[in-house]
């Protein structure tokens, strides 16, 4: 599956980038209830990544019900997924995004106000096309 | 067993020239073994009236000793394999592997010793002597010989230092002279034999299976050890060309001689033979595979030679002829030695004039030839090669025996060191031409040389 | 095998009077890679040689499948495979003899894994040993460790001599081999990007001891670089807690630490006001910074 985009060497654990990659996407709808994972050797190989943090990430999200196992077939996106999850939750993955954008900002040294209204223009600027089209979403 | 198996196949066939070899060999034992059998004694030799005239009886006697040779240097792939399985982390990780080494190496030595004592019994089918007593008491010996033959190549092939070399010259000695005198004294107990036979194979198996015990303290003497007898030392002089191509201390390889000619000597001096007849005093022979194996230290002179040319300025043709002096002037050496030795030891054993005579020419000969011949490997050893060394050195031997032969004419001694002189100065023609075109691309590392030497 | 594969216990080991190694401890459990980093010299091959049984250790001991390493019974060996850091290979014989010799060994041999392998690896079996390059004799030593399938595998250096393209394909090999969660690999490498991509665990051999024994998510969650900013200025002597570097630029500094523990504790937060961006590192970084 070519749609995660995983990089070794930043200094985000790889775990960590592939758990939150898959969680976006299933609560986007990128990736919808009922569409199969690669299995873990095939995602492992895929990437050249460890397959046992393939394994880990399927088990946390397993665990929180982004993932649904089958028996005797591949992970699949829970179907209950998007519903399960609910706004402050949605909220809480786009925190760390938040955190970055203050920081760039005081190294910038920008107020609130600047900020916010960048952010108003940018919001606009970006109709849903150019989203649809960014996110490679449906 | 199958990995024993496994590797005594690869022993003997690992290598296309190996195969060759082995599968000569093997016709000509199954040829020479009928032979014996089948056919009439062949008694020419003595001056009986025979079917067969003296050439070609001469002929079927060697065809089961050139089989039985055959055979075992088919095998040569033993020692190397033996070393590289032995010293190497497989040792410790293959299951069982050492066991199965030892019984691979075990199971090639007492092939080749069951061949060649089972011929060497039926050279006596016809004689008096009982053909179960000489195989009785030659497989035992067999089984040491050969196994030291084996530690022989290994230890000329892998020669990386002096020291080494001259121990396995002195080595030659033993597997060539050590077991002739064993066999050829019948009052010697059969019991001595196969004790012998099994405290050999005893050490041996002991060294493999407990050498990890004994690591560390192998570990340790070799430690001492090398640091006192690095090949080559400073303290010697010498130019930095002979620093480079290992000539620059011959006193160790010269000095070295003498010990297996002492020995040697010791155990030829009441040579006797069980056929009615006295062949040739074979001590010439040995002293001149003695001169040939010194000669071979040249092989590696090209690969060496190439730093040399990176550091110094001479043409190709000009480091040839410094290489060519170098080589000559340390084989001088060990020569001198040599024929010394020759003229004292063959007065002792009251060897003819002539055969004296001829003798210190052969051994100059041998020398030249053997230099000559390792100057010519400028690129790997291929059939050429390897051809024409067998081909000299089988032609020095010939020489050699008849040199040694009283009955041999003085004019036929002269035609045969004059060939052979010819044949030298044809190999340095052909070294020097080879040198001034020197592509030191093709001249693979020196442990490739010496493996495929 | 449920338990642990190798397991050592307060290793050490001393050649002629001076210590390489002291007081090591791991565990290696089926399905993990292990990346073995460390300096040259800092005795990452005594450390393998050691879990190999190839040399006695001097203090403490390392078991595989059970078995004290140094007497390892045969039957246990068939489940070892190992990938030494010279190839030590014989030169006179073909590339397929050479597998053949080995494979004799084994109960099982995985014929047809080792042709496909040949195959993807452009590793030509009729070849002489001695004719082949470097790399291809380092392709051909990697093969013989994986024939007989082992549960574990022990490399050293394994790709020093691998273009990238044989490098990706030996890392891909040995994913698929860890993959089923059975087998474990351990391999020491310089090449800390492969390592990065490959490891679940790492151990750091520095100063004769283990200095990191663990899982890698775990270590680069424990040392990280902050960057704190004062804007009303630092003093001189700041106590950052387990610091292994501090550097001052202008109103702030950069520290990289160990244990992090999510917060800045000690003096200097009580008594500042500072910003702290936590930067995660690359292994790399990691490597450099502990040896700095």
């Amino acid at each position: 599956m070519d749609v995660f985009i995983l990089k070794p060497h930043s200094g985000v654990p790889i775990y960590r980038q592939l758990s939150e990659q898959i969680r976006r996407m299933a609560a986007s709808g990128q990736l919808p209830a009922g569409t199969e994972l690669p299995s873990i050797r095939d995602l492992a190989l895929e990437h050249a990544i460890n397959p046992m943090t393939v394994s880990k990430v399927y088990s946390l999200l397993e665990a929180e019900g982004v993932l649904e196992r089958n028996r005797g077939k591949p992970m699949t996106i829970a179907r209950v997924a998007r519903a399960q999850s609910p706004p402050a939750k949605r909220m809480q993955q786009l925190e760390p995004h938040l955190e970055q954008v203050v920081l760039a900002a005081h190294q910038l040294e920008l107020g609130e106000t600047e900020v916010g209204k960048a952010l108003r223009n940018t919001w606009e600027r970006m109709d849903e096309r150019s989203v649809r089209r960014r996110t490679g979403a449906r | 067993m199958k990995a024993v198996a496994r590797l005594m196949l690869a022993y003997f066939t690992g290598t296309r020239l190996l195969l060759v070899v082995t599968v000569l060999g093997a016709l000509a034992c199954v040829g020479g073994t009928a032979a014996l059998l089948f056919l009439p004694p062949l008694v020419a030799q003595y001056g009986l009236p025979s079917r067969f005239s003296l050439a070609e009886e001469w002929v079927l006697d060697m065809l089961p000793i050139v089989g039985i040779l055959c055979v075992a240097f088919g095998a040569a792939l033993l020692p190397t394999m033996f070393a590289w399985l032995a010293t190497s982390h497989y040792a410790d990780v293959l299951p069982y592997g050492r066991v199965k080494l030892l019984a691979s190496a075990f199971g090639t030595v007492a092939l080749v010793a069951l061949v060649a004592s089972t011929i060497a019994s039926l050279f006596y089918l016809h004689t008096p002597i009982p053909v179960w007593v000489v195989f009785q008491r030659a497989l035992p010996v067999c089984l040491v010989s050969y196994a030291l033959l084996y530690c022989v190549l290994w230890l000329i092939g892998n020669s990386g230092s002096i020291g080494k070399l001259v121990f396995g010259t002195a080595g030659v000695v033993a597997t060539l002279f050590v077991p002739l005198r064993f066999v050829a004294v019948p009052t010697t107990w059969l019991g001595y034999l196969w004790i012998a036979c099994a405290a050999f194979w005893g050490a041996v198996a002991a060294a493999l299976l407990l050498a990890p015990r004994l690591k560390v303290a192998v570990g340790r003497v070799r430690h001492a050890l090398s640091e006192r007898f690095d090949g080559t030392s400073y303290a010697g002089a010498g130019r930095e060309i002979d620093f480079m191509l290992g000539v620059a201390n011959p006193w160790p390889l010269a000095l070295g001689q003498i010990v297996p000619i002492a020995i040697a000597a010791y155990f030829l001096g009441d040579y006797r033979p069980l056929a009615a007849e006295a062949p040739p005093n074979p001590f010439l022979l040995f002293m001149t595979i003695l001169s040939v194996v010194q000669g071979g230290l040249a092989s590696v002179a090209a690969t060496r030679g190439r730093a040399l040319w990176l550091r110094a300025h001479w043409t190709r043709a000009q480091l040839f002829a410094r290489v060519e002096r170098a080589f000559l002037s340390h084989n001088a050496f060990t020569l001198g030695l040599l024929l010394v030795a020759l003229v004292a030891v063959g007065t002792y054993l009251e060897l003819p004039t002539q055969t004296l005579a001829f003798g210190l020419v052969l051994l100059l000969l041998g020398t030249a030839l053997s230099t000559y011949l390792g100057l010519m490997v400028t690129a790997s050893i291929g059939w050429t090669e390897a051809a024409l060394a067998l081909a000299t050195m089988v032609a020095l031997m010939v020489a050699a025996v008849y040199t040694a032969a009283p009955a041999t004419t003085p004019a036929t001694l002269v035609a045969l060191h004059a060939t052979l002189a010819a044949a030298a100065l044809v190999f340095r023609a052909v070294a020097a031409r080879r040198w001034a075109s020197l592509d030191w691309m093709l001249c693979r590392s020196e442990r490739a040389v010496r493996a495929s030497s | 095998m449920s338990g642990p594969y190798a397991v050592a216990r307060g290793l050490g080991k001393s050649f002629y009077g001076k210590t390489v190694l002291e007081d090591v401890s791991f565990a290696v459990e089926p399905g993990d890679i292990v990346g073995v980093l460390g300096k040259n010299g800092a005795g990452k091959t005594t450390l393998l040689e050691l879990m190999l049984g190839f040399t006695p250790p001097s203090a403490g001991g390392v078991e595989l499948f059970g078995h004290a390493s140094y007497r390892l019974p045969g039957t246990a060996k068939a489940r070892l495979g190992f990938v030494p850091q010279q190839d030590e290979l014989v030169n006179a014989l073909s590339a397929a003899d050479q597998i053949g010799v080995i494979a004799s060994f084994y109960p099982r041999w995985d014929d047809e894994l080792i042709t496909r392998l040949a195959r993807e690896w452009e590793v030509d079996l009729g070849e002489r040993i001695k004719g082949m390059s470097v790399g291809q004799r380092q392709k051909l030593s990697i093969l013989l460790a994986l024939g007989h399938r082992p549960d574990l595998l022990i490399l050293d250096e394994p790709v020093a001599s691998l273009d990238p393209v044989a490098r990706r394909q030996f890392l891909e090999q040995i994913i698929d081999v860890a993959a089923d969660g059975a087998r474990s690999v351990v391999f020491s490498s310089h090449i800390v990007s492969d390592v990065e991509r490959l490891a679940n665990k790492i151990w750091i051999i520095k100063d004769h001891r283990l200095y990191w024994q663990g899982d890698f998510d775990a270590l680069k969650d424990s040392i990280v670089r902050l960057h704190i900013r004062a804007p009303r200025g630092l003093p001189d002597e700041l106590a950052i807690p387990n610091a292994l570097s501090v550097q001052h630029n202008g109103s702030g500094a950069t520290a990289v630490v160990r244990d992090w523990s999510g917060e800045l504790n000690g003096d200097a937060a009580a008594s500042l006001r500072v910003d702290v961006e936590v930067e995660r590192l690359t292994l790399e970084d990691i490597f450099l910074e502990l040896h700095r």
